[in-house]
């Protein structure tokens, strides 16, 4: 696996989410990441993206959406940047499911709870208008073995 | 903009007159409901395990499992489940952590999955 970053901007739409997974794709590819880290990535981008998409723009303004994926050796870092409305993706979520069988359990709110148990980190940041979410993933141990393909 | 691009196809298989829903690809905020459809329409006969062949299914995001859970809930009263098999283990960590194991049975085999459908029970004419 070498070191490598790459960054992609696209518009405030669901249907970027497509150009954003061949991004990922292509970035895994040339960076030689293993499948696992390729999926966990492309869950994260596509938690964040999707609920930025959904709740950041209650008024439907446009907005251009920069996904940057940094790798190294021992982490991936993935910064999502928007202008929507403020949401601290940061903020850890709880979601009781405990013993609830299918019948229990509610619909709803595992996004951010499945992005904060796969990250090391999850963090925040406003500036004048704009929402930098950056996550740090654990790069598994099998990538930093593995010969790029 | 990209367009045609397919995320996840879905088809069925028969084993032993048992279906088996095979979808490939990305389970995710734009495929969801297509899963979600693809299943009901498998409970147009009515109630009944449904099994599926996650070997094709790359990753399961948010979205896929509130179309699994919706599916899953309407099984729920009857009795029956989904029954999955072939999970890869980016997918199984994202059902464990979830929570979801509590509401699809994961298989480790087609022939363990066909099992717990009853399939081995069945009398195949």
């Amino acid at each position: 696996m070498q070191i490598s970053s790459d960054q992609i901007t696209v518009e405030n739409k669901l249907d970027s989410l497509l150009a954003l997974y061949a991004f990922i794709d292509q970035f895994a590819k040339r960076s030689g990441a293993s499948d696992d880290l390729r999926r966990t990535i492309s869950l994260v981008v596509e938690e964040l993206f999707t609920n930025t998409v959904s709740y950041g723009y209650p008024h439907g303004t446009a907005d251009q959406i920069r996904l940057e994926i940094l790798l190294d050796t021992r982490h991936a870092d993935v910064t999502l940047t928007d202008h929507g409305i403020a949401f601290d993706a940061g903020i850890a979520r709880e979601v009781e499911f405990g013993t609830a069988s299918a019948e229990q359990r509610e619909i709803g709110g595992l996004g951010l709870f499945l992005v904060h148990q796969l990250a090391d980190s999850v963090t925040n940041t406003r500036q004048t208008g704009t929402n930098v979410t950056h996550v740090r993933l654990p790069v598994p141990s099998r990538d930093t073995g593995a010969e790029a393909p | 903009m990209t367009t045609e691009t397919t995320l996840l196809t879905i088809t069925d298989r028969f084993e032993d007159g048992i279906r088996i829903i095979c979808p490939v690809g990305k389970l995710e905020t734009l495929s969801a409901k297509d899963f979600e459809a693809h299943l009901n329409g498998a409970l147009a006969d009515g109630p009944a395990h449904l099994l599926v062949d996650m070997g094709g299914v790359d990753y399961v995001t948010s979205f896929g499992l509130r179309s699994i859970l919706i599916v899953a809930k309407k099984l729920a009263p009857s009795g029956h489940k989904l029954v999955f098999f072939g999970v890869n283990a980016s997918v199984l960590e994202v059902l464990r952590i979830s929570g979801f194991l509590k509401i699809v049975t994961v298989a480790d085999s087609e022939a363990e999955a066909l099992v717990h459908s009853g399939a081995s029970k069945a009398n195949a004419t």
